[in-house]
């Protein structure tokens, strides 16, 4: 710690305030998929970027962890390197940008590609955890269809999505149902990822500030894309290999060069060291 | 410690250091001090204190010139302040009533009861550029206000609305069934349908812009209202806290507000019998275009109190409450600025594949 | 406040480091509502430097210093409430005892004390709001994975087993009822020693 940080508590969060979070998320991981109404504070960092993500690590995170962030899948993107130097500014852990030493990670809009651990803790950035947000803006309503258990709204959206373009259209942020009971947002995490929230043996753990809510998906815990019999979630490849380590079957960004080639490579930047690192005698 | 530095930290390194520079402005131009803003920018900093729901005029001073005059990043930066305070009491309910006035108007009242203070105010101005603050210095200092105007602050000044209130043509100023503690907005997560108190908070310490919108669209038909000023009065009161070991108030300082009583004709219902009903407005510092707005705000946000038709946005508890907070509001707008490249990709993949299908088609 | 709460010096201490060791503590329990019916120890130095009332379980006392605040209400049973804990927990966590379960947010027992009633007295949540559902925490005198019940659920790859002393088949039965009403229900700890496991409402039970 430094001058600077040195009036703060350990992870910034007054511990009333890590405890008003632990117990909101003790109920979310027993009611997985629900989102669980939490009193978010105001962070030093912006409504939008991430401030949900950051109250919930705080409250999560020990002086032992390893602690990974990252945005896009990427540990250098300028807000996951300000995240993750906020943390060592106000906890002094270890940092990391390998997913396999860490303990902790926050992410904003991938899942890391390596298959996580149950030694591991995942929690996800939601800008909006109200997956019916846009067939009920009232919160108050959406709230009681979660309740009844009414999702007839998403289906039909979904359906219509099929009759108007022969697909459904939510390329991120495709809803998930969780434990057979909660719709779910994954948050904007493309619909690749999808299938790596379906019992995962990390604890996923989800902080959307602005909204005040948080929600979870206990390990082992079915997460379903929802789909209809005839029109099955599937995860369509890119078609494209990455131009650094070859790769096929993972996510890739889209890079334009000067004079308009395009390039392939990983957005998980560490996945991609890991595999050219083993490719070299 | 091990930190992970790559060329995003350079980056914002960089950045920081810009932003230093930038806020300085030109080194040949004296430095402001936040003692001037303080006293000099005196509504830009209420209006902080106001949004940030901190009061402290000195901090509110130094988020806005570390802002740059931003006036929503140094509410930002007020209340990302505030939430790190510890909390050693709660001040009892403060008394309007006990205020002294630097200014306090009616617009029902040809003779207002207690008398008119018009105080400070930009509202006969004209609204000419006085060309004169352009010099630096300006000698000599304006002569007190009391000996120019023959106005003085005045404390105990009953309520305009008393009378009418005793008469049964003005709705009393009672607390809520069972007078329940109110919620505190920056602990709890709201909930809809918000009761009063809360929503009262809600409007205190929301945008300016925004609750000014609402209130004008209720004029303009959007809502059905009859609004008169019934009374707005301004100045400072004094603030109470009762120890637990002394089991008495007493005296902790005095903060400036400015209150608002807006009286609307109401037709009765069938509990009811017809009366003038109140919105109010309540904000810190010298806020008369906020508490204004927000009184009329409030008084539409009754709807279900009174039976009325909700027909239009501004009664709409969600929407006026929850889109007003510009903290929240402008992290969410910027927060596009972010990378989005993943969700935009996942997008074009979409779009590629239906752009196929649509040349399929037509072929 | 009591003439037992008077009595300062006779109030044991709490956690040895409020921020860290209840962090510690946190971990543990967050691991035993994820992974239902999986033992989670404290660490021995958290386990250590705690303090608590005589006849208490390290694991429950830990677990209560950590979760609880003014924001809370607890009730505490006969056995719990008798001597020095209520003094001792308002003065380290300010939490709110109170006399009706039916108005905890968490409760506390020791598993003798407890039959099936218990389920329905405490407070279940709602559909809107399952979350408002009450914890209880009960203090066992011997719990054991490798036997007992058949656990099945979210946190659960397969199926894990759990056994706890005193708690009859009744008691059970009556949380195996409870299933039906998820998302309402309420979450239980078993606390022994210093170990700790968890049996959410959505875990699915049923007698081995």
């Amino acid at each position: 710690m430094n001058a600077a940080t040195a009036g703060y508590n350990f992870a910034y969060l007054d511990e009333r305030t890590k405890r008003m979070i632990r117990r909101a998320l003790l109920k979310a991981v027993a009611v997985p998929g629900c989102q669980v109404p939490f009193g978010s504070r105001e962070m030093p960092l912006a409504y939008g970027w991430g401030t949900g993500g950051i109250q919930v690590t705080a409250a999560v995170i020990g002086a032992g962890d390893v602690l990974k962030v990252i945005d896009q899948g990427s540990d250098d993107t300028t807000n996951a390197v300000n995240i993750r130097r906020f943390f060592a500014r106000v906890t002094g852990v270890r940092t990391t940008e390998r997913t396999r030493e860490a303990t902790l990670i926050q992410t904003r809009h991938r899942i890391p590609e390596v298959p996580l651990t149950e030694q591991q803790v995942i929690v996800y950035q939601v800008p909006q955890p109200e997956p019916l947000y846009k067939l009920e803006p009232r919160r108050s309503a959406a709230t009681r269809l979660h309740a009844w258990r009414e999702y007839g709204v998403m289906n039909v959206k979904l359906y219509e999505d099929i009759a108007r373009w022969g697909r459904i259209d939510s390329a991120y942020d495709h809803p998930v149902l969780v434990n057979g009971r909660y719709v779910m947002a994954p948050s904007p995490i493309p619909s690749f990822d999808n299938p790596k929230m379906h019992r995962m043996p990390a604890l996923q753990l989800f902080g959307a500030g602005r909204e005040k809510r948080l929600y979870a998906v206990p390990p082992y815990t079915d997460v379903k894309s929802l789909d209809f019999e005839d029109h099955p979630f599937k995860v369509e490849p890119q078609g494209h290999a990455c131009a650094l380590c070859g790769s096929t079957d993972t996510w890739l960004d889209e890079v334009l060069q000067d004079g308009g080639a395009r390039m392939w490579t990983c957005s998980d930047t560490d996945f991609c060291r890991e595999r050219r690192e083993e490719k070299q005698p | 410690m091990y930190v992970a530095v790559k060329g995003g930290e350079a980056a914002i390194a960089a950045s920081l250091h810009l932003l230093d520079e930038v806020r300085r402005g030109d080194p040949a131009v004296r430095e402001l001090a936040v003692a001037q803003i303080r006293e000099q920018l005196a509504l830009a900093v209420d209006r902080v204190m106001a949004e940030g729901s901190l009061y402290d005029p000195e901090l509110a001073a130094l988020a806005l010139k570390q802002a740059r005059g931003d006036a929503i990043e140094a509410t930002f930066l007020l209340r990302a302040y505030r939430t790190t305070l510890p909390r050693f009491g709660y001040s009892e309910p403060v008394d309007t009533e006990r205020m002294q006035v630097g200014r306090r108007i009616s617009a029902i009242f040809k003779d207002l009861p207690g008398g008119q203070v018009l105080g400070a105010t930009f509202d006969y101005t004209q609204r000419l550029l006085d060309f004169g603050l352009l010099a630096d210095e300006r000698e000599p200092a304006p002569q007190p206000v009391a000996a120019v105007a023959g106005e003085k602050a005045e404390t105990g000044v009953a309520p305009a609305l008393q009378q009418l209130v005793a008469e049964g043509l003005v709705e009393p100023a009672v607390p809520s069934a069972g007078d329940p503690e109110p919620e505190d907005i920056t602990r709890t997560p709201p909930a809809y349908p918000m009761n009063r108190a809360t929503r009262l908070q809600m409007l205190a310490r929301a945008d300016e812009g925004w609750v000014l919108g609402l209130a004008y669209s209720t004029q303009r038909g959007y809502a059905n209202t009859h609004p008169f000023a019934g009374e707005i009065r301004a100045g400072r009161v004094p603030l109470e806290l009762v120890p637990d070991e002394l089991g008495f108030a007493v005296e902790i300082g005095e903060i400036e507000l400015t209150e608002c009583q807006m009286v609307n004709q109401f037709v009765g219902s069938a509990v009811a019998p017809p009366q003038f009903t109140r919105g109010y407005g309540l904000v810190f510092g010298e806020g008369e275009r906020k508490a204004m707005a927000m009184s009329l705000a409030d008084r539409v946000l009754r709807a279900d109190e009174f039976g009325e038709e909700v027909t239009s946005p501004a009664q709409l508890q969600e929407f006026a409450l929850s889109h007003g907070d510009n903290v929240e509001a402008s992290g969410f707008v910027q927060h596009l600025k972010l990378p989005h490249y993943v969700d935009f990709e996942a997008e074009m993949q979409t779009v590629r594949a239906l752009r196929q299908r649509h040349r399929e088609a037509e072929e | 406040m009591s003439a037992v709460a008077t009595d300062i010096a006779r109030i044991p201490a709490g956690l040895g480091d409020a921020v860290h060791h209840g962090q510690a503590v946190f971990r543990c329990v967050l691991e035993a509502m994820a992974r239902p019916g999986r033992l989670q120890r404290l660490p021995a130095d958290v386990a250590g430097a705690l303090g608590h009332p005589p006849g208490w379980s390290p694991a429950l006392a830990a677990t209560l210093l950590t979760l609880l605040d003014a924001e809370t209400a607890l009730w505490l049973s006969p056995a719990l409430r008798d001597g020095v804990a209520p003094a001792w927990l308002r003065f380290h966590t300010g939490t709110r005892i109170v006399d009706a379960p039916g108005a905890a947010d968490f409760a506390a027992a020791r598993a003798d004390e407890v039959d099936a009633s218990i389920w329905t007295v405490l407070k279940p949540g709602s559909d809107e709001a399952p979350h408002t559902g009450a914890t209880l925490l009960l203090q066992v005198d011997c719990l054991s994975d490798a036997a007992g019940l058949r656990l099945q659920g979210p946190g659960i790859e397969h199926e894990h087993r759990l056994d706890a002393a005193g708690l009859d088949s009744a008691f059970w039965q009556a949380r195996i009822a409870q299933q039906a009403d998820f998302p309402c229900g309420v979450d239980l700890l078993l606390c022994c020693d210093d170990r700790v496991a968890g049996l959410p409402r959505s875990t699915r039970v049923t007698e081995g």
